[in-house]
């Protein structure tokens, strides 16, 4: 017998693989559920501000997302895996993108929007062209504008109405915005959506980020940068009508937008260049539409339009390769 | 502190897992049977010169280089020819092999290479034109894995002044020692190496470029070439690839090859440390190319060692020695896990480029399966020469690959980086080398 297995074994065949042999831990899953992590200081502060009501959407958003994903994977040819995190992530950013007190059906038609013409009409996971929960996000306004503005008067402090600071600055001046205390902003004690009103917890899960490597500086900084400047401009020009760059770095949702929307990989450039100019590019759609067009807020239609510049901003700024340099 | 040098794009950082670097060479047996390769170097196959049944003495030509870009084989034992047939290689790739039963089997190598003592030389009286002979006839190629024939490296055309040596001591693949053991136990034959290259091009700055993971060796090769004039030690940053020639070069001298260039374009010859101990043993000992050191580890090794062997020696005789347990073997890797092949049979022989030999059971098989790209960018970030691999391999999946693209395909190093960091599992430089593939088979 023991001949018989020595002989076996001389005859195996081994093995065959193409190099490298060895990975790192990391993979699409542990990326999605660490972004989503890294958003839990975020919904706290939505929690304490909005209550249960900032919970009911939070879980009905994802539960939704998870749920049609789950039933298109039955009906598309290509693999999905609902349980990646992706499905989850697109639900909470899609929580943190509507109001508090947004009624179910809305959340529905919003997790069907997100998943199936957001993502699942390019091709599922990674093709893409636009943020998934931003496409909601901007489809809810435009069909459901009532709902998408009725924003919740928040529980902690002292309000009459929930009406967002940018939506008061738009429609009546920024006299009316005298008391604002830049402190508040920052905590997040305003009206707002659901996830973008604390700019400090917002960081806080971003920094974690950063330290993960999963999003670089280019984009947030860009991002922030061109507010900056662009609200700085007209601040310094006529500061009676135009509020000052802090105040348009930390309403609305400059924050969400810079550290979470817009450096979502999937949508952003891959290039050092592009990310530069993608990131300026949002800056700079969003004072715009905010100084100048209907709209009190115009990060999430900037994002979208730059996400449209994604495929030529990498071919167009591709980086340097090695050995293209001049050797002095 | 002093700050290490390195290059400055992209790059890893695996695990070093070098387990053997602690133990010294050891020599090892003439095995039973032995099979040589015929075409072990990149270039022109080279043409055999023998027949079955001829008697053959150690040193013999088997196989003569058929041009010049080209290299000779020759036989580490004497002996008979037992049979000259088609068999797997380390990489998978069925060539031609001798098969020679040595005289001698079982008799240990440091009897056999005591008995060529070494000869004094007189560096000084070498010609150019003879160092080249003496380094092609000896059958010298490139022993960190590439096997690019030595003697043409040497051999710049006209209007191309080399004006630096680098030699190449990083040894920057995880698990693999074979160079390190070599500096601290050869470091004065190194130097006559070295030395001897050093004078066929006019007595230019030698450069010895250690990554700072091997103290000793730095220490031990530092003080090896203190009164020698011009050869300095280089230690670098230890960083994945930093063995791959061009980012050597941007390492210790901090010039870029050009896209599609030889590192000669910018005044610079790389050589293997190995490679500069078999030139040495070339002129020192009259000793064509026939051992190796190579390193033998991995997670089914329970000694991880380094070990001198003839080339030809087949793993089957390995395994026996180091007692691994045939039945658990899962994958057998010639080189290191990064950019080393996988072998399909036990009985495959080393050759002039095994720089290791890794054993690993089933644990280290990839059961992960490939997922869409999600963009993140790791990829591009993690490859030293800079490449959108990300965009590139979805060309190549895709079959419609632009001409911009083509060319910086053809940049790719095949280090593996990429397929490394990728969160997705995506087997992107196996996408690339395919891309190449096609590519070359277009032009």
């Amino acid at each position: 017998m023991e001949t018989t297995n020595k002989v076996e074994v001389k005859n195996r065949l081994l093995f065959m693989d193409s190099s490298p042999l060895g990975h790192v831990s990391d993979s699409t899953v542990k990326i999605m559920y660490t972004v989503c992590i890294t958003l839990l200081p975020a919904l706290a502060v939505s929690v304490w501000m909005f209550g249960w009501e900032a919970v009911r959407v939070i879980v009905l958003t994802s539960v939704f997302t998870i749920a049609i994903e789950a039933i298109i994977s039955k009906m598309v040819s290509y693999k999905v895996n609902f349980m990646d995190g992706s499905a989850l992530l697109t639900g909470i950013l899609l929580a943190m993108n509507i109001p508090a007190n947004s009624p179910w059906w809305m959340i529905l038609v919003g997790a069907l929007v997100a998943v199936i013409l957001g993502k699942h009409v390019f091709g599922g996971l990674g093709q893409n062209i636009f943020n998934p929960a931003l496409v909601a996000r901007v489809f809810l306004i435009i069909s459901f504008p009532v709902e998408m503005t009725s924003w919740p008067k928040p529980l902690v402090y002292d309000s009459t109405t929930g009406a967002t600071p940018l939506g008061i600055l738009k429609t009546e001046g920024l006299g009316a915005l005298a008391g604002t205390n830049l402190t508040d902003l920052a905590i997040g004690q305003m009206g707002g959506s659901l996830g973008e009103i604390s700019a400090i917890a917002l960081l806080l899960g971003a920094i974690w980020l950063f330290i993960k490597k999963y999003i670089t500086w280019e984009i947030p900084v860009m991002f922030f940068a061109t507010v900056a400047v662009f609200a700085g401009i007209f601040h310094l020009i006529d500061p009676q009508t135009y509020a000052s760059p802090l105040f348009h770095l930390l309403t609305g949702g400059v924050f969400l937008g810079a550290l979470y929307m817009a450096t979502d990989m999937v949508t952003s450039p891959m290039t050092f260049k592009g990310k530069l100019i993608f990131g300026f590019g949002c800056g700079f759609f969003t004072m715009l539409i905010r100084l100048f067009g209907s709209y009190p807020e115009g990060v999430s239609f900037a994002i979208l339009l730059m996400n449209a510049m994604v495929p030529l901003l990498d071919s167009y700024f591709p980086d340097q390769k090695f050995g293209m340099v001049k050797n002095g | 502190m002093l700050q290490l040098k390195t290059f400055s794009r992209g790059g890893i950082h695996p695990p070093e897992e070098k387990l053997s670097a602690q133990s010294p060479i050891i020599y090892g047996d003439i095995p039973a049977s032995i099979l040589v390769a015929v075409d072990q170097h990149i270039g022109k196959p080279c043409k055999l010169i023998v027949e079955k049944g001829a008697a053959v003495t150690r040193g013999q030509v088997l196989a003569e280089s058929s041009g010049f870009i080209s290299s000779n084989v020759h036989s580490p034992v004497a002996g008979r020819i037992q049979k000259i047939a088609r068999f797997p290689l380390l990489g998978g790739q069925v060539r031609e092999v001798i098969q020679i039963t040595p005289d001698n089997a079982g008799e240990n190598l440091k009897s056999v290479i005591d008995n060529e003592p070494e000869q004094a030389v007189e560096i000084e009286k070498l010609t150019p034109d003879k160092i080249r002979k003496t380094i092609a006839d000896a059958g010298i190629v490139g022993m960190g894995g590439a096997g690019f024939p030595t003697h043409v490296k040497l051999s710049p055309p006209d209007g191309k002044e080399i004006k630096e040596l680098i030699i190449n001591g990083a040894e920057c693949e995880p698990y693999i020692t074979a160079d390190h053991r070599l500096m601290l136990e050869y470091a004065e034959p190194l130097v006559k190496g070295i030395l001897i290259l050093q004078k066929l091009f006019g007595g230019i700055p030698v450069y010895i470029g250690i990554e700072n993971n091997k103290p000793d060796a730095l220490q031990r090769i530092d003080e090896a070439v203190k009164n020698i004039p011009n050869v300095e030690v280089v230690p670098l940053k230890t960083k994945y690839p930093q063995g791959g020639e061009k980012q050597l070069i941007k390492a210790v001298v901090n010039r870029e090859v050009p896209s599609k260039g030889l590192p000669m374009d910018v005044g610079v010859v790389v050589q293997n440390v190995a490679t500069i101990l078999a030139i040495y043993n070339a002129f020192y000992h009259k000793r064509p190319l026939m051992e190796r050191v190579l390193t033998v580890s991995g997670n089914m090794v329970k000694d991880p060692a380094n070990i001198m062997l003839p080339i030809g020696t087949p793993i089957s005789y390995i395994m026996e020695k180091a007692e691994i347990d045939k039945e658990n073997v899962g994958l057998v890797i010639s080189g290191g896990p990064m950019m080393g092949k996988t072998s399909f049979s036990f009985e495959s022989p080393i050759t002039k480029t095994s720089s290791a030999i890794l054993f690993f059971n089933n644990s280290m098989i990839s059961k992960r399966e490939e997922n869409p790209c999600i963009r993140c960018g790791a990829c591009i970030k993690a490859c030293p020469m800079g490449l959108d691999v990300a965009q590139y391999t979805k060309m190549i999946i895709a079959s419609v690959i632009s001409p911009k693209a083509k060319d910086s395909i053809l940049d790719c190093i095949e280090c593996g980086s990429c397929s490394y960091v990728c969160p997705a599992d995506r087997r992107l430089v196996h996408w690339m080398r395919f891309g190449k593939n096609i590519i070359r088979r277009e032009n």
